[in-house]
This record gives C-alpha cells, structure tokens and sequence, in this order.
C-alpha cells in the first residue's frame, strides 16, 4: 500500500467518525436550540451595528485583527497514529506524499471558515471602517485564503527538520500572525489587492523550500504524532460536551480551593452518586470551565439586552445548554467496573444526578434572575419571568433529563 | 458453601465462551482458578460478579443470585480486577469514603480497618492524592485496599500478582489469609503458579473455557497419575493434552 493510499484510507474512517459525533451533538432538541441562540446573536449584532454612527481611524485595525484570529482556526491535520512511530518508520519518504495530501485536505475546513467570517464580518466592517465595499470585502477574503495555505505550508514544513539545521525564524508562529496581521490591516486601511499581492508573494516564497527541506530533512515522527494526537483531543473534547465520547482520556485537577464546597456535599448510601458526581462536577477538566463560561458570558449579555421577550428567552436557552451539556455526564463513570458493583439502586443514580442538576443549575438560575431584575425592574412581570425560569428548571430536571436519561 | 456455579455456559452475547462450568468456593479456602490466557478465568470472574449475565446455568453466592437479590448479591462481594480502575476526580481518602457509602458500611470501624491496610501498604501518607496518577503496582495497592476493608463474604481476585513488588504480594497474602481464617471465600485467578500451590487449598483448572480438574493439589496429582508432581508440572501437561486435543 502506496503512503497515498493509506491517507485515503485514514481520511475515510476519520470523516465517518466525524460524521457519527456530528450526529450526535446535532440531535433534535439542540439543533432548535443553536437555531434560536444564532437568531439571538444576529438581532444583537444588527443591534449594536445601528449604535455605531461613523467610521473610526482605528476601525481598520479591529477588522484586520479579527481577520488575523480567524486564521487561527483549523490547522494541519495529518491523522497520524502513535503507532506509526514504529509501522512507518520505513516508508518515511513516501510519507511525503501523504502529507502533501493531508496539507490540501486541512485546507477544506478552514476555507469554509474564512468564507463565513467574511460574510459575517462584511457589514461590520462596512460601518467602521472608512470605504470598505463589497469588492474589498472579498478581495479580503481571498487574501486571508492565501495566507492560511501559505500557513499550512508553514505547518507542513514544521514535520521535518534538518539535523544540526537550526529551524527558521519564520517558523515561529508569533512571526505569522504579526505579519498577517500588517498585511491585512495594510489592506483594509488602502485596498485589499495590497494584501492579496502582500500574501501571494510570501506564499510562493514559502512554497519554494517545500521540497528541498522534505528531502533533506527528516520527519519529526514524535512531534507529529504528539501534535495530532493534541488536535484530536481538542475536537473530541467539543463533541464531548454535547454527547459521551468514550476514548476520551479524562484528566482532574485537585483545585484544592473549592474543598469547602466539596466538603459540604452529603455523605450517606442513598447519595452515594451525589458524592462521586459532584466531586467529578467540580475537579473534571470537562463540565466546570464550560458551565463558567457559560454563566459568565450569559449573564453578561443579559446584562445588555432591553427587549424582555429577547431576554426571556436567552435567559431560558442558557439554562437549557447548560443542563443539556451536563446530561451525558450520567454515563461518565459506567466505564469503571465498581459503578456497576455498587449496590446502590439505579433510582438513587438518577436522583443523585438530579440533585446535581438542580445544585447546578439552581445556581445559574439565581444569579442569570440578577440581569432581567435589574434591567426590567422589580415588577410583576419580571418577578413573573424569574419563576418561569425556576418552573423551567423544575421541569428540565424532572422531566426531560429524567425521560432523556431512562432510555 | 460460599459461591457455587452450577453448569454455567456464557460468555459475550453472540459467542459462548464457558461450556458447561460448575465449581465450587468454599468459605474458609482459597480457590486458585488456574488456566491459559484465554482459557476463560476472567470471563468466570465477569459472571461471578455479574458484568455478563449467563446463558445457561446459575451463578449463587450463599444461596442468593443475581437476578432475584441483586444488591444482597453485590454487598457480598468484594473485587480485586486484573487492570486497576479509578475515579480521576477521587483522592485516595475519597476512594475509601465512597467505597463505605456505597456498601453502606460503619463508617468508623471501616475507617480504622483501611487506615492499618493502608500503613501495610506504605500508602497512609498519600490520603490526599489522585490514585489515578499512581504507577499501577500502587494503583493495585488501592483496589486491594478498598475491596479488603468491606465485610465481604467472597472476595475475588483477578491476577493479583503481577505488577505488586515481592513486599507486596506477601502483605497481601498476609491479608488474604486472614480473611480466610474470619471463614471468607477467596477465589483469586492466577498464572503464578509457585504461589497458588504455597497458598491455596483448591484449584480449578480451566482450559477452552471448560473445568478440565478440580480439587486439592493431592486431588489433581490423582487425576493427572502424576504422584511427585507440582502444580508447574500439571498445568503443563494439562496444556499439552490441551494441544493434542487441538490437533
């Protein structure tokens, strides 16, 4: 078998397992949900675009540099295993191949990225930033396309190193960024030709010491690997919040400072699930920083937000993804044989993680109530929504986590 | 009459790995349940502790089973597996705290008891850490500790020998003999056969997932005709009439 070969081979099992996580994180319930939360996020957005007046001598440079952090997204995926250390070893030079391959591959995600940036960035910049047209905004898309092939050439490059052969200055990252980040602004500021012609020349530039580097050079194996194997991890763990990846390695960290909430969880038989949830809830990698984040950047544009229908209903979608997000903790310890020993009833599971839920989103529910209060006032009406909110909760953990998580 | 199977044939759901298994684990003995890789010991051991349910045949542990008594049936059980498991998010006291809650067990008198394995184990300073980043002979160290302070009647042990140093092993046969004087049954699978004849009063010898003999060593030796044999030889020569009986 050809390296070739076995890149298609590998790329087919890999976008068949996307596919399966895709599936799952994008069920019924949550696809309602996005739709809901990006209609949210659009009519804020018009929003703050009729508050802006005029454009700004520093507009430019806002757009360039959310351009400059979109580049960020998406880089060489080469799909390599920890095994190929060993099996591959000596196919080293037809792996060349299979990285020429998987570099045009990598570049399928990141364009749908850029062109969607583009748009979604166009009216913005139309407003901020002094005569910005159509033509510049696509122009300017073409340019980031250039520099994000140019960038994964730069990654390509970065599998091989010449013994002795001290690694380039442009292969630091920081260098990429600050010069995309000039040429771009360059760009906005004049016209974006600049940029496209800025980025074509540094492109073919990098293009010209592909091959000899590849040939001379040797393939970093662990490094490689190393960083796939990173990759991977970073798009498992997204999937992972919507659904239960079970390859997944979970790590902990003991966070020491929050022993005086773990310590005041419940000790006895019956919440036996309560003591082993919540010590998992608030030491796991996975659900506390996501529900932070959550809390914070909720109540934050609840904060901003003076229409109450709009209110209501980001203020009850945020209750729902963060208890939707937690569901498949359920089943995160059914992997450990003593969960199945314990003869602790399968009722006292489920009501164990009820009460996490309400600990949980409880929480949420008391300080996301603070924004509506403050903003509409102490009426009736919000009084009314906050105990919306609390039936919705109510009814989240007792009915739908309840009928989500028997089947 | 500690645990007793009776014509167990199981396995996974499609293919039947035990054939027709029936053997017995008496309180106050050590079973040593002796075979190939792959002869099946885990699988029994699944079955015992009801990770896989059977397809024929019955599984009872001081006459209660599974299906009619299921968590009389687990509280009876203590487990030692083969690869050692752990919560990431549980420090080592937090292992021994859940382990009490689940089982339900006296909190002080429980807590006394882990805190002596514990000095036995050299590991009573390490009360706050995650078990989990631990090298796996410790790890092991944790499972043995949590499943020998239960009030368990059967304990079951799956390979407890490899990966323990020699300290180790013989605390932990120190335990296991003391378990078994108070009348517990112990089952404990192994491949380190010099031990089980030192230590154990019965064997069961599993091959292609079927008992091929099974009692004491004096037993076996009647079995395979072999008078001055140990239980390196009849293990071997189990194996070899296993390969002939392949060919």
């Amino acid at each position: 078998m050809t390296m070739l070969e076995l890149w298609r081979k590998r790329l087919r099992q890999h976008q068949a397992q996307q596919f399966k996580y895709l599936r799952l994180v994008f069920n019924d319930h949550f696809v309602i949900a996005v739709i809901f939360l990006i209609g949210a996020l659009a009519l804020g957005y018009a929003n703050v675009l009729k508050l802006i007046q005029q454009s700004y001598w520093w507009g430019p440079l806002v757009i360039a540099g959310i351009y400059t952090f979109v580049l960020s997204i998406g880089h060489l995926a080469t799909l390599f295993e920890s095994a190929d250390s060993t099996f591959l070893l000596p196919k080293e030079s037809d792996l060349f191949h299979y990285l020429v391959a998987a570099r045009k591959y990598s570049l399928l995600v990141p364009t749908l990225v850029l062109i969607l940036t583009g748009v979604a960035v166009f009216p913005f910049a139309m407003v901020i930033a002094p005569n910005f047209s159509l033509t510049s905004g696509i122009t300017a898309v073409i340019a980031l396309w250039i520099l994000k092939d140019l960038q994964l050439w730069l990654e390509f490059l970065n599998c091989y190193a010449v013994p002795g052969k001290k690694t380039a200055w442009y292969m630091e990252k920081g260098y990429f960024y600050l010069i995309s980040f000039i040429v771009l602004g360059v760009g906005v500021y004049v016209t974006p030709i600049i940029s496209v012609i800025a980025a074509l020349i540094l492109n073919l530039l990098i293009r010209r010491n592909v091959t000899n580097e590849a040939l001379e050079g040797q393939l970093k194996f662990q490094e490689v690997i190393v960083q796939e194997t990173g990759r991977q991890f970073r798009i498992l763990k997204i999937y992972n919040l919507f659904t239960d990846i079970p390859s997944l390695q979970r790590s902990a960290k003991r966070r020491k400072y929050l022993d005086w909430l773990v310590n005041r969880l419940p000790k006895n038989h019956k919440q036996s699930y309560l003591y082993l949830f919540g010590r998992g809830f608030l030491r796991g990698t996975e659900y506390l920083g996501f529900y932070m984040r959550f809390l914070v950047i909720g109540t934050l544009i609840l904060f901003f937000i003076k229409q109450l229908w709009l209110a209501v209903i980001l203020y009850l979608l945020l209750l729902y993804l963060s208890g939707f997000q937690l569901l498949p903790f359920y089943d995160q310890y059914d992997s450990i044989v003593f969960t199945k020993l314990y003869p602790v009833a399968v009722q006292d599971k489920l009501k164990s993680f009820q009460q996490l839920l309400w600990l949980v989103l409880g929480l949420q529910w008391l300080i996301t109530s603070i924004p509506l209060l403050v903003t509409f006032g102490l009426t009736v009406m919000s009084g009314l929504m906050v105990l919306v909110g609390l039936i919705f909760t109510g009814a989240f953990i007792l009915g739908y986590t309840q009928m989500r998580l028997k089947n | 009459m500690s645990l007793e199977i009776k014509n167990l044939t199981g396995g996974y759901a499609h293919v039947a790995v035990l054939k027709d298994v029936s053997f017995v684990a008496k309180d106050g003995e050590i079973t040593g349940l002796i075979g190939l890789n792959g002869a099946g010991k885990s699988t029994t051991i699944k079955h015992v502790i009801g990770l896989l349910l059977p397809h024929k045949g019955e599984i009872l542990v001081n006459g209660l089973t599974l299906n009619k008594n299921k968590d009389d049936y687990h509280k009876q059980i203590a487990y030692v597996p083969e690869t050692p498991v752990l919560y990431p998010e549980l420090t080592l006291k937090e292992h021994i705290e859940l382990t009490i809650l689940a089982y339900d067990l006296d909190k002080e008198k429980t807590m006394t008891k882990a805190t002596e394995l514990l000095k036995k184990f050299r590991l009573d300073n390490k009360l706050d850490w995650f078990p989990s980043n631990f090298s796996k002979g410790m790890k092991q160290k944790v499972m043995i500790v949590c499943a020998f302070m239960t009030d368990a009647k059967l304990f079951i042990i799956d390979e407890p020998f490899t990966g323990l140093d020699p300290l180790a092993i013989h605390d932990l046969l120190d335990i296991v003999e003391e378990k078994k004087t108070q009348g517990a049954a112990i089952l404990m699978s192994t491949h380190i056969l010099a031990t089980a004849q030192q230590y154990a009063d019965q064997f069961v010898l599993l091959n292609s997932g079927q008992v091929k003999a099974a009692g004491t060593l004096e037993e076996l030796k009647e079995t395979f005709g072999m008078a001055d044999a140990n239980l390196d030889d009849i293990y071997l020569q189990m194996s070899k009439e296993a390969v002939d009986d392949h060919a």
